[in-house]
């Protein structure tokens, strides 16, 4: 069966027999809940007790649960609803969306002015200017942020007249498409036999309504809402099917996850998991591969990101056939696309590949009319020039500047790990210039422990300590030396998560905090917090217990600490069995964020390619050189 | 060598006191082409990057003598690309590089111009030291009818501040010679302060006389505004990370020389002390008594030395003390400083 089909034709099925008015009391056990839980839809919710006790939980805590309008809104149920499921089928996040908007209001039945006020907010924010009745967005508690284009726009497309919702109709669920065979028809057969249970019961068959039917005499606390609500969405239905069959645990993790999004950070992407089925067949293999090694964190740091992104293009190029009709250079742009946005999928792009594949898409728009062979020459030796230029030469000569600012007795102070500071490091050493390094390293990547080795191996002294023994370590340090993601044009530093404390507390004390940047990283870019954006990583990292190595090679030190700990006191693996339950805890979300952003303020200078220069020329820099560098 | 440039260089000083170290370097070199009997290229970039390395290292503090030299060797650098005719292009470089020296006078003037309009009525401005471009723009403001003040730090070292005292009084200025310790003292009484630069570096901070940087955090601190003053060819492509980044600072610079002084004080110690062992620990162990005294040998013996080789001349003033710079390419910020230094150095 067409996925697609099904999807379109899941909101009929369910919908267009309902059409029955504000419902009367229920006569199923299972409880009530508000149409606004019904609306709300949350995904994930084949439900059990700790569903259950999360909504308990939210109505305590619920900012504004809705007033029922119920005819109005039923009637826009139905646009909503299946503008709605292709969000839900178009990826994850919005289904997060939909269920932190939900989770907060599932309980809750109180009739609110508050409540309603937000749904005005809510439907502003959208661009709509209608009143969302019967439906909250979370804007008004989260901010607009939380309350992204996607949930918004949905909501008010459901207070609004039902063909808007219904015309706003996103591209449909490349995750359906994404579901096996198996999967699917395990989804249709489920549905169908919910139907069947509701008609027996009594109710409409259309799920939504029969939520409506089950919530509306019940305006108190609803014992099982979440019971409720599995049965009362489509969303809910789809979820609830796909989790079953053997899949089911799985799922129940996934949707777990789903739950676990933090307000403020809701515009961002959600973690990114390895996986190639959703990814378009024609891809060049190598560039599948480097999407996955990002994808799982095994190619990691700008430059090593960017070096393998570009390699991958290279043979992608090299083993290029032109199909017939059209010339290499012209093709190439439209080839290329889908790499890139499959790389996208596995991880955001960094900003150095997006400036390599910024660089590499100019070079193609600019000889258009070369000849097949000779483009496929050109585009190859532009990339190998790049990475000679920009990466490789660019770093040597960040190297021989960086020597002139490492002398003898220096104590240097470096965080995380980057592949110019640790280049710098071990020629300074090299050198035969008598210094000391303190590597300052934090949860949950331990990437100094890396830089630590080589330096150890290398024979400089070295101390280790992590974040936060900054303060103590920072007594003796006489300079600070970082690497970065990328430098943007109002001088702020964008890199690993940590790096501002460092810098901050170096600037406290005067020290001064030196940072390696190749000047392709630049960005044009201007933010002002760590906020705007950043990246979400997997928050399971942050799980301390024994069972994840995300530690990685720090896992064995973990546990013999662990061992050491547990034979006098149990605290260690107390603690992490508190957190190893995060997913089923309601009120616990965990945020592993990758990066934050330093102030110009904190940064003495930066060494480029092109001398050192104060974090605050980076605009000079884009504006003067990038302009040759492209010639 | 026929030529002898360091010598060419400390004569054009001496016969004209208004020159400043950038500007004779240049002209220096300059001379140095002139009397060039290299035929090749290379030879030729060899000896004037030979000529400025000998300039550099014949005076102690080279800040701005080589930022005169580094911006005589990117000019003659970049305009080696295209070389048709020896010759012709040996002269094109002596013609533009004494229309230079001509118009690096004219720097100052025009920032004298640039300046004026800082300089209230009524105002009260500290100087440091002596520096021609300050004198110049607070001359320039008196002949535009400006009343003000000014106190000038005396900068014992170099006596700059008596200088510029008689430079100012000269041209009708109230001006009171401070001490150097007491600019924390005056500092109330101050509308601005205003310094002078041996070299512009590349954050836009400053490298000027010793005194200046904490004259900046004394300015910074009572939140009066702290400009500086200084020609384009001042700009140095150096970036120190604090005060001991200099190229001007050696491991002499402000050692501690109390190994000398235990040396001096031995036969003291030894009349104290009753074996050689104790001897060796008389720093440690010595009686108050002694330690007092040796403290005030060690004051005396290394009074010479400390004016002499020990004490910094310059120090770094770091761009987040500074308000604005009054270049001849226009007031700047220090982040503007950057900006040109790229611009011409890339």
């Amino acid at each position: 069966m067409d996925p697609k089909k099904k999807t379109v034709g899941f909101a009929p099925d369910n919908d267009a027999s309902s059409d029955i008015p504000s419902p009367g009391s229920s006569n199923n056990s299972s409880a009530a809940t508000s149409p606004v839980s019904a609306f709300s839809n949350t995904p994930d919710l084949d439900h059990n007790s700790n569903s259950n006790s999360r909504s308990v939980g939210s109505s305590s805590s619920s900012t504004a649960p809705k007033s029922i309008k119920s005819s109005g809104a039923r009637s826009s149920y139905e646009p909503m609803k299946s503008s709605y499921e292709e969000q839900w089928g178009l990826a994850d996040r919005v289904s997060q969306k939909a269920h932190k908007m939900a989770s907060p209001r599932e309980g809750g039945q109180f009739p609110k002015e508050g409540g309603k006020k937000e749904g005005k907010q809510g439907g502003k924010t959208s661009g709509l200017g209608i009143q969302a009745s019967g439906s909250v967005t979370s804007g008004g508690s989260d901010g607009p942020h939380s309350a992204g284009p996607n949930s918004a726009g949905s909501q008010s497309g459901a207070a609004a007249a039902g063909q808007k919702g219904g015309a706003q109709k996103p591209p449909t669920a490349p995750s359906q498409k994404s579901m096996t065979k198996a999967e699917r028809r395990e989804l249709q057969e489920k549905q169908k036999a919910e139907k069947a249970a509701r008609l027996a019961s009594g109710l409409p068959a259309s799920g939504k309504k029969a939520a409506q039917v089950l919530a509306q005499p019940n305006s108190g606390f609803s014992p099982n809402p979440s019971k409720s609500l599995a049965t009362s969405f489509p969303g809910a239905e789809a979820e609830k099917a796909m989790a079953g069959g053997g899949e089911s645990t799985n799922q129940t993790k996934r949707r777990e996850k789903l739950t676990k999004e933090i307000g403020l950070f809701a515009h961002l992407d959600p973690p990114k998991f390895a996986n190639t089925a959703s990814a378009p067949k024609d891809l060049h293999p190598a560039v599948v591969n480097v999407g996955l090694q990002m994808a799982q964190f095994k190619i990691c740091g700008a430059n090593a990101r960017c070096v393998a992104t570009m390699s991958a293009f290279r043979k992608a190029i090299q083993d290029y056939q032109t199909p017939p009709n059209t010339t290499l250079s012209r093709h190439m742009q439209t080839y290329l696309n889908p790499h890139i946005s499959y790389l996208v999928t596995c991880r955001p792009m960094a900003v150095s590949m997006g400036n390599a594949i910024r660089y590499l898409k100019y070079e193609i728009g600019k000889n258009l009319d070369l000849p097949d062979e000779d483009a496929r020459a050109l585009f190859l030796e532009k990339i190998d020039n790049f990475i000679r230029d920009r990466i490789t030469m660019a770093d040597q000569v960040i190297t021989s500047l960086g020597l002139q600012k490492i002398q003898d007795g220096d104590v240097i102070l470096t965080y995380a790990r980057s592949s110019v500071v640790q280049g710098l490091l071990l020629a300074a050493h090299a050198k035969g210039i008598k210094f000391k390094v303190i590597v300052v390293d934090s949860r949950p990547r331990f990437e100094g422990k890396q830089l630590l080795r080589a330096l150890a191996t290398a024979g400089v002294p070295c101390t280790y300590v992590l974040l936060t023994a900054i303060g103590h370590v920072m007594r003796e340090v006489n300079k600070v030396i970082l690497g970065a993601h990328s430098l943007l044009s109002n001088g702020a530093l964008y890199s690993r998560a940590g790096t501002a404390v460092v810098a901050m507390s170096a600037h406290e004390r005067k020290i001064p905090v030196i940072v390696c940047c190749e000047t392709y990283k630049f960005s044009d870019r201007v933010q002002l917090d760590s906020f705007v954006q950043n990246e979400i990583g997997n928050p399971d990292e942050l799980v301390n217990d024994a069972n994840n190595n995300f530690g990685h090679s720090s896992t064995r030190w973990q546990e013999s600490v662990r061992g050491g700990l547990s034979s006098t006191t149990n605290g260690a693996t107390g603690a992490a069995g508190v957190l190893s339950g995060w997913k089923e805890s309601r009120d616990l979300k965990l945020l592993n964020l990758l990066y934050d952003l330093t102030p110009s303020e904190f940064v003495t200078v930066v060494i480029t390619e092109v001398g050192l220069i104060p974090c605050t020329s980076v605009p000079v820099i884009l504006r003067e050189f990038l302009p040759m560098m492209q010639q | 060598m026929t030529f002898e440039i360091v010598a060419h260089y400390k004569k054009l000083l001496l016969d004209s006191p208004e020159l400043s170290m950038p500007v004779a370097a240049i002209e220096s070199l300059v001379e140095l082409i002139r009397h060039s009997k290299a035929t090749t290229m290379s030879e030729f970039m060899l000896s004037i990057k030979d000529a400025s390395q000998q300039l550099k290292s014949s005076v102690r503090n080279s800040i701005s003598l080589s930022a005169g030299c580094d911006l005589f060797v990117r000019f003659v650098t970049r305009n080696s690309q295209d070389v048709a005719d020896f010759e012709t292009w040996k002269g094109t470089l002596i013609s533009r590089g004494q229309r230079f020296v001509e118009k690096a006078d004219a720097c100052r003037y025009k920032i004298a111009e640039l300046g004026l309009p800082f300089i209230k009525d009524g105002s009260v401005v500290l100087i440091h030291a002596h520096s021609r471009v300050v004198s110049l723009l607070l001359q320039r403001a008196a002949e535009n009818h400006k009343r003000f003040k000014v106190f000038v730090t005396e900068s014992s070292q170099t006596q700059g501040g008596i200088r510029s005292a008689k430079v100012l009084r000269a041209a009708g200025i109230p001006t009171t010679i401070i001490l150097d310790a007491a600019v924390g003292y005056v500092i109330d009484k101050v509308d601005m302060v205003l310094v002078g630069a041996e070299g512009v570096v590349e954050n836009g901070g400053l490298i000027n006389q010793i005194g200046s940087y904490q004259m900046a955090i004394v300015a910074k601190a009572a939140n009066k505004p702290f400009y500086a003053v200084a020609e384009s060819y001042k700009f140095v492509r150096l970036f120190p990370l604090n005060q001991y980044d200099l190229p001007t600072y050696n491991a002499d610079t402000l050692s501690f020389q109390e190994l000398n002084i235990d040396y001096d004080s031995k036969s003291n110690d030894a009349a104290l002390a009753d074996s050689p062992t104790s001897l060796k620990k008389a720093s440690s162990t010595a009686s108050p008594s002694t330690a007092t005294s040796q403290t005030a040998l060690h004051m005396k013996t290394s009074e010479d030395q400390a004016s002499q080789g020990s004490n910094p001349l310059v120090d770094y003033t770091p761009p987040n003390y500074i308000t604005l710079l009054f270049t001849d390419l226009g007031v700047l910020t220090p982040s503007g400083v950057s900006d040109e230094l790229i611009k011409l150095y890339l």
